[in-house]
């Protein structure tokens, strides 16, 4: 047995990592996500280098429809907005009925985005055996995003009726957890925008 | 219970049989959606099915399997608003007074997972070893005998793929969950339910890719090359559903680890003091964790290609076959790490124990399998030298290959450092250890071979390849198993393993083992190939050869397992609380280790290995003696 403790402390009942793991967590999430993003980024510039057989886009094959897909960017946006300001919030230590308002604003937000998503993806109108890669790994691109869309829409649902029905407060860490979640997936798709838009 | 169990609770008793229920509602949902719902017009023999019918049948049995072991319960609940479970909740699930049944259902507990993960390799590891006998048996003759070349490439494809599925959590399923919260002073893992859900995702990722047999196999072995993989039959959709299972278990485990290691550690215990074998779980889990989204990226588009029927990888459409192979192998490299780091951490682990010195090199040590780590996400297009690669990128590829032996060859140093002088004992795992340094030379050596351009045009789809990687993964990673399980098991089980037989256990897969791939290596330098049912008549006798050393190696590994299931499961010898006298943490708390491992966290902390002094690595008070008896 040693005889005096290095750190000066003594035993203790739990080690609780608490907000910081979910935090740290969260961002590993988005390390992993980071992953899978160059993949299809990777796949996007090769394919569109290669060419192959003249594949890539070929004549008939549009861009996906620019209005349906600048609003599908808005919205997330909102909620991105609405998340920031619910961080801050309950960061303050703010117990009001402003924090409610503001997860259910981004809440609504969130299932438009998931909505407009959809519907904007039954707009391409590709016939993906013959339209080329372009409309391949744009369909795939979007296809992913919704899902990420879809599953931290779902972690924010839950958030909110824990938070509403006062089953479980909001923290502050669950907060930053899914602004920073949230923030990351409105960046990427913003940036899937403008590459399947421009870059053809 | 105080209470009167919940329904959740009755019917998680029965989660695997729900499960299975599930899983058979789901595939059939999913068949039925998924062959009307999608326009699907190849050419391919469909009779059982379309490939968007297997393929959402498969993902919705996955689905209804997990929800019918549970795991949608709390998230569920969660969406609802429901309180959170109560602490009653969580000693339930974390399998308080559960008995035998805990290891059949969904828990939280570390260590039952860690026991279900041990047996499940096992079991898998037999049935992909009874797989090789298969395939030794029809290579005795030059032609084929049992097998057509359709059947023998996906008998080829099931043992390799399951191998390397069941390779990749070997080590870090069992013995990563059981021990690494015990040995970082974390009473559990940061995300309990989910490391339960990388476990359950395992069994029906075993299962669904053993039933490609019933819907025509896959020819393309265990790296899915396109555009075979578009072309395939129905049993590719096996294998590509499979390895997406396999790929989420690996990154969310990964993630988990990562999490655990870093933020539940306890006060007292920095990163400079982890026990080494924690450090390479941490490595394989950055690994693990930022790899694998690169092969579900290709797993998506090949499913894409086989149900939507887009061109990723096929050129008529587009799509080019190498980039499956550069997604593929930008996983596939790092995966190889993901098997071997951890067998590193855990040989280093023990081997201070049987010299009976402190780990030489531990900063080192450390540094070494940093730095596998990363060089292993820039080698991978060594394997595509043969396939048209641009030759400017050649000499990079080779020389970053050839670099990764550096940091292999530190962790070879900190061995010998170790050893060097040291009063070594001669135990059982200590023998597994040797068989571990001694293989894993043989695999490296045979590596720089392959990593080299020239070599490697000559040697590139032989037998040379297929005997140096299983000297590096059999050789390596599958003796580092063995000497954990026979390490370990007396913490796991409080039972121990004969010592005389796993002797002569020991020498005879050591034997058989080598026996078996050197003359595979031979037969590869010669020039054969592999994956191929028939080979030339002068290379028989060297086939046969290795087919019956393999008899051997095959005979001797079941016999591992027939002193396993003997010793401790029907004979149930009480093993000694401390049989190796180790200074590890792990080794400190009760066997059976109580439910949420300390009663009280300790907070002074040493490295584990100062064998001079004789201090354990953790302080819990005056209560524990170092070492004693049963």
């Amino acid at each position: 047995m040693s005889d005096v403790s290095p750190t000066g402390l003594t035993v203790v009942d739990e080690v609780e990592g608490g907000g910081r793991t979910l935090i740290f967590t969260s961002r590993l999430f988005m390390a992993a996500n980071t992953t899978l993003q160059l993949s299809l980024l990777f796949a996007f510039l090769y394919l569109r280098a290669n060419n192959f057989g003249g594949m890539w886009h070929p004549s008939g094959i549009g861009t996906p429809p620019q209005v349906l897909a600048i609003i599908s960017l808005v919205f997330p946006l909102i909620t991105l907005v609405a998340l920031w300001a619910v961080w801050n919030a309950v960061g303050r230590g703010r117990e009001s009925n402003a924090v409610s308002g503001l997860l259910w604003l981004a809440l609504v937000a969130a299932v438009l985005t998931g909505a407009v998503r959809i519907l904007l993806m039954y707009q391409f109108n590709w016939e993906l055996d013959s339209a080329g890669t372009y409309a391949a790994i744009s369909t795939l691109w979007y296809a992913v995003l919704l899902g990420e869309f879809i599953l931290v829409g779902l972690w924010l649902l839950s958030l909110v009726m824990g938070h509403v029905r006062g089953t479980d407060r909001l923290s502050a860490s669950h907060a930053r957890a899914i602004l920073d979640q949230w923030a990351y997936i409105t960046g990427v798709s913003i940036v899937v925008y403008l590459l399947i838009q421009y870059i053809k | 219970m105080s209470t009167p169990p919940t329904l959740a609770r009755r019917l998680n008793e029965w989660g695997l049989l729900l499960g299975v229920i599930g899983a058979v509602i789901g595939f059939i949902i999913g068949f039925a959606v998924g062959t009307h719902a999608i326009p699907y017009s190849f050419d391919e023999d469909n009779s059982l099915g379309s490939d968007p019918g297997i393929l959402l049948g498969y993902a919705l049995s996955v689905v209804g399997f997990l929800a019918g072991m549970g795991f949608l319960n709390y998230p569920i609940g969660r969406l609802l608003g429901a309180k959170r479970p109560t602490e009653e909740d969580n000693a339930y699930m974390h399998g308080e007074g559960g008995g035998l049944t805990r290891y059949f259902r969904m828990t939280t507990d570390h260590k039952v997972i860690g026991l279900q993960y041990l047996v499940m390799i096992l079991a898998f590891l037999f049935i992909g070893g009874l797989g090789a006998m298969f395939i030794r048996t029809e290579l005795l003759t030059p032609s084929p005998t049992v097998a057509n070349a359709q059947s023998y490439l996906t008998l080829v494809g099931l043992h390799s793929t399951l191998m390397i599925f069941m390779a990749s959590a070997a080590i870090i399923g069992p013995f990563g969950n059981y021990f690494v919260p015990i040995m970082i002073g974390a009473r559990n893992m940061a995300f309990p339910r989910l490391e339960a859900l990388t476990f359950w995702l395992l069994p029906p990722a075993g299962l669904i890719l053993l039933s490609t047999v019933f819907l025509g196999g896959f020819t393309t072995g265990w790296t899915g090359y396109a555009p075979l993989a578009d072309q395939n039959v129905l049993g590719m959709d096996s294998y590509l559903i499979a390895f997406a299972l396999i790929g989420m278990s690996i990154g969310l485990s990964g993630v988990n680890m990562i999490a655990t290691i870093m933020t539940k550690r306890a006060p007292g215990l920095p990163l400079s003091r982890m026990p080494i074998f924690v450090w390479s779980v941490l490595v394989t889990s950055f690994l693990g964790a930022l790899a694998a989204p690169a092969l579900i990226a290709a797993v998506l588009m090949e499913v894409f290609d086989r149900s939507y029927q887009t061109t990723f990888f096929v050129p008529a459409g587009g799509g080019s076959p190498y980039l499956w192979e550069n997604l593929f192998w930008f996983f596939g490299h790092p995966e190889v790490y993901i098997f071997v780091v951890p067998a590193f951490g855990l040989v280093m682990e023990m081997l201070p124990v049987f010299t009976r010195r402190p780990l030489w090199g531990y900063r080192v040590a450390v540094g070494g399998m940093v730095g596998i780590g990363l060089l292993s996400f820039v080698v991978w297009q060594h394997h595509l030298f043969v396939s048209g690669l641009a030759p400017s990128l050649r000499p990079f590829y080779m020389f970053s290959t050839e670099l990764i032996s550096v940091p292999t060859g530190i962790i070879y140093l900190v061995a010998l450092g170790t050893l060097w002088r040291a009063r070594t004992r001669f135990t059982v795992p200590m023998l597994f250890i040797f068989g571990f340094f001694f293989n894993f030379l043989i695999g490296g050596f045979t590596g720089v071979f392959l990593s080299d351009v020239p070599s490697d045009f000559t040697l590139h789809a032989s037998y040379f390849v297929q005997a140096h990687f299983h000297y590096t993964i059999m050789g390596g990673e599958v003796f580092a198993l063995m000497a954990a399980i026979v390490y370990y098991l007396p913490k796991m089980t409080g039972r121990t393993m004969d010592t005389k037989l796993l002797r002569f256990q020991f020498w005879a897969v050591f034997i058989t083992f080598n026996g078996t791939f050197i003359s595979l290596i031979s037969v590869g330098i010669l020039g054969m190939p592999r994956r191929v049912i028939s080979y030339a008549a002068y290379l028989q006798p060297l086939n046969i050869s290795a087919t019956v050393f393999a008899y051997g190696l095959g005979l001797s590994m079941a016999l591992f397992l027939g002193i396993l299931l003997w010793e401790v499961v029907i004979k149930q010898k009480v093993a000694a609380r401390n049989p190796w006298e180790s200074l590890g943490v792990e080794w400190q708390v009760p066997t059976p280790v109580p439910l949420f491992n300390f009663d009280q966290v300790p907070v002074a902390w040493s490295l584990p290995y100062d064998y001079d002094t004789g201090k354990p690595a953790a302080d819990f008070g005056p209560a524990v003696p170092a070492f004693s008896g049963a």
